[in-house]
């Protein structure tokens, strides 16, 4: 008899909740956000509720989350599985991807890389269980931007959510920057941080359109010596070290053809091209005559470094770094030259987070060196600098527990990865600051 | 008074159900975590409500008391359940598969779920009762599922480079006075391979160098015990995979 009440009053209770929940998010978008807020668990204040995508397979995690979210100012959205998480994802443009690790359908890592291709910017977090450090090591190098670990807590997930919000607005402000001196498009483009992506004029240059992976691994080595000369001989000795020389010969000269084919379909006979001259002892690719003519981005990144050194100023640094926006042509795990410039580019990367970094952190621009930070655990976890400029950022701040948080995420992943715990100095700081 | 090789059989029972649970651990604690979990963010939330008095109402709380509620009633399910196969108790006459096989999965469905392995279970619908105790069903039951996700595990881990959709399924059928229930996955074939070796307690298989308990000790024990068997099947799918266990249960027709 009282189960059959209290079930009874929990449906009239949940259909009017729903109902206040639906009146509620509409009333609070407009009222709420300037309201001050003395709560122990604090969102930021929103001006237009920011979209939370919430992928759990449990029913009571998602209502529960989903329930504490509307109320925090955030419009919720929940996903059961993998699929139905794509499908929301594509039509209603989440900004931020609060995401279980484990799935019944497809793991999150898919989840991850679908959401990804769709959208470089969303922020996704992922939700990881105890014991899972292996995982979120994972996912951190596969591309998540934070973890949650369980056991869930309220304030944990709003915290992450907040850190979230801070990185998406300093990656719209920085592509806002980005945009405004890419304005016109260019007629070539050509994408290296990440996997190699091309367009010639109108046409998006596809896997399928290289005449062979020897034709885009001869283009790779055009592009590291992009402007200068690449030498024959180095062709022949990284691409065809174990073949006679004839057949070398034949297979550079066929992919040269091809190549220059791609960019000049019209092109009548080799020493007219534009795009790759023939010169003694080697090739040059040019992508334009002036910098005018084409977009690279790993040429752009090398030119704001320089441009920032000679200046002796930060800000071109800041676009730098929002340019790399993965490992140079990280697919690419064979032909040294590709791997030397990829070591290269990434110390050039992690040197400039760390010069910002701390930059920001010596005139008090504590959120900004928490930025960079995260950058750089996320671009490597066993980097020292990462750890310390978030973990001085944070005591600078006041925040001594989310300090003491990222001590812990460090232990446990250099505990993992190289069976070591945390760098003394880490420690330290913490220490002092007690 | 039971004679010593009774006695040492029925201690062989035991152990036998004691490391099967041992191997359930896992997953029995996400199932009790995911109810904790959600009381847990309850509990923030109504932190944030008593800071919010103007969008606070009755209803909100009503509904939080009795999601509350909901989730106690959970976690008693788990524990009375667990309390069950602890403890000495009466044992039943007879139970139903489907319920058995829900049982099973509310306690280890996590295994199957975290691996992305999906299930399917099928009764007909004039399926009687079957004539054996419940929680001896659970058990029966539990083995063979534990050991269809180590097929499926081994596989994944001998052949990482070819992905497939993992599966396990159930179907169960009556035949006269039987209740027949086949299951079925595509894992590595450790069953019909090891087949002279599944009816030791304890028999462990070494793959990929790793040693899985992977015997059908407990469950030909406890059928035998009701006059039931259990058959391996020479079963491989196209890729020459896969495991096939048919049960022959009695049924309960009083």
């Amino acid at each position: 008899m009282m189960r059959r009440a209290t079930s009874r009053r929990t449906d009239a209770a949940k259909k009017s909740s729903a109902k206040k929940a639906q009146t509620n998010s509409a009333k609070k978008a407009q009222t709420k956000s300037a309201k001050k807020q003395s709560a122990p668990i604090k969102p930021e204040p929103e001006r237009n509720p920011v979209k939370i995508l919430l992928v759990d397979d449990d029913r009571r995690i998602r209502e529960s989350i989903s329930r504490a979210l509307t109320l925090a100012n955030y419009h919720v959205l929940t996903a059961k599985c993998g699929q139905d998480a794509i499908a929301l994802f594509e039509k209603e443009r989440p900004q931020i991807i609060l995401l279980d690790i484990r799935l019944p359908d497809i793991d999150g890592f898919e989840v991850l890389k679908e959401i990804h291709a769709r959208d470089e910017f969303a922020e996704v977090l992922f939700i990881t269980g105890h014991g899972d450090m292996n995982l979120v090591i994972s996912a951190m190098r596969a591309g998540a931007s934070d973890f949650i670990p369980k056991p869930l807590q309220l304030e944990h997930i709003i915290e992450a959510i907040n850190s979230a919000e801070k990185r998406l607005r300093k990656k719209m402000q920085n592509a806002q920057g980005l945009s405004l001196r890419v304005a016109t498009p260019k007629k070539v483009e050509v994408r290296a941080f990440g996997n190699l992506w091309m367009r010639l004029g109108e046409k998006v240059i596809l896997q399928r359109d290289w005449l062979s992976p020897k034709t885009r691994d001869v283009f790779k080595l055009l592009l590291i010596n992009h402007r200068k000369l690449a030498r024959t001989e180095e062709f022949y000795e990284v691409l065809w070290a174990d073949t006679r020389r004839e057949s070398a010969e034949i297979g550079l000269y066929t992919a040269i053809s091809y190549i220059r084919r791609m960019f000049e379909p019209e092109l009548a006979t080799a020493k007219d091209s534009r795009y790759v001259l023939n010169h003694s002892g080697g090739y040059e690719l040019r992508l334009g005559n002036t910098e005018n003519d084409y977009d690279y981005d790993v040429e752009r990144f090398l030119s704001l470094c320089a441009q920032s050194r000679h200046a002796g100023s930060l800000e071109p640094l800041r676009t730098a770094v929002e340019l790399y926006t993965d490992d140079f042509l990280k697919d690419d795990v064979t032909l040294t030259p590709v791997i030397e410039e990829r070591e290269r580019l990434r110390d050039m990367y992690l040197n400039a987070l760390i010069t910002l970094g701390r930059n920001d952190l010596a005139v008090g621009r504590l959120d900004e060196a928490l930025y960079y930070g995260q950058k750089i655990t996320k671009a490597d976890l066993l980097y020292e600098a990462g750890y310390e400029i978030q973990i001085q950022a944070y005591l600078k701040q006041g925040y001594v527990t989310k300090a003491k948080r990222i001590l812990e995420n460090c232990r446990e992943i250099y505990l993992e990865e190289l069976g070591v715990p945390e760098p003394q100095r880490l420690t330290a700081l913490l220490l002092q600051s007690m | 008074m039971s004679l010593p090789h009774e006695s040492s059989n029925i201690e062989l029972l035991k152990a036998t159900k004691l490391a099967l649970l041992g191997e359930v651990t896992g997953s029995i604690l996400h199932e009790l975590n995911q109810p904790l979990t959600a009381m847990s963010i309850d509990a923030g939330y109504l932190k944030m409500l008593a800071e919010k008095p103007d969008e606070l109402s009755a209803e909100m709380l009503i509904q939080v008391g009795a999601d509350i509620e909901d989730d106690i009633h959970r976690l008693q399910k788990i524990t009375q359940h667990l309390r069950a196969f602890a403890y000495e108790r009466e044992q039943t006459l007879h139970t139903h598969l489907k319920v058995a096989v829900e049982n099973i999965m509310s306690l280890i469905g996590e295994q199957f779920r975290a691996r992305a392995i999906k299930w399917e279970f099928e009764f007909k619908d004039d399926l009687p009762s079957v004539a054996i105790d419940a929680i001896e069903l659970e058990y029966i039951l539990l083995n063979i599922f534990l050991n269809a996700r180590k097929a499926i595990d081994l596989r994944e881990k001998l052949c990482p480079e070819k992905p497939f959709q993992k599966s396990l399924t159930l179907k169960a059928w009556r035949n006269q006075d039987r209740v027949m229930a086949l299951v079925k996955d595509n894992g590595l074939n450790l069953s019909y391979t090891n087949l002279h070796h599944l009816w030791q307690p304890f028999f462990t298989v070494h793959v990929a160098k790793e040693r899985q308990y992977y015997n059908l000790f407990l469950v030909a024990q406890l059928l035998e015990k009701v006059g039931g068997k259990c058959q391996v099947h020479q079963y491989f799918n196209g890729e020459g995979m896969g495991n096939a266990i048919e049960l022959t249960l009695p049924a309960w027709d009083k």
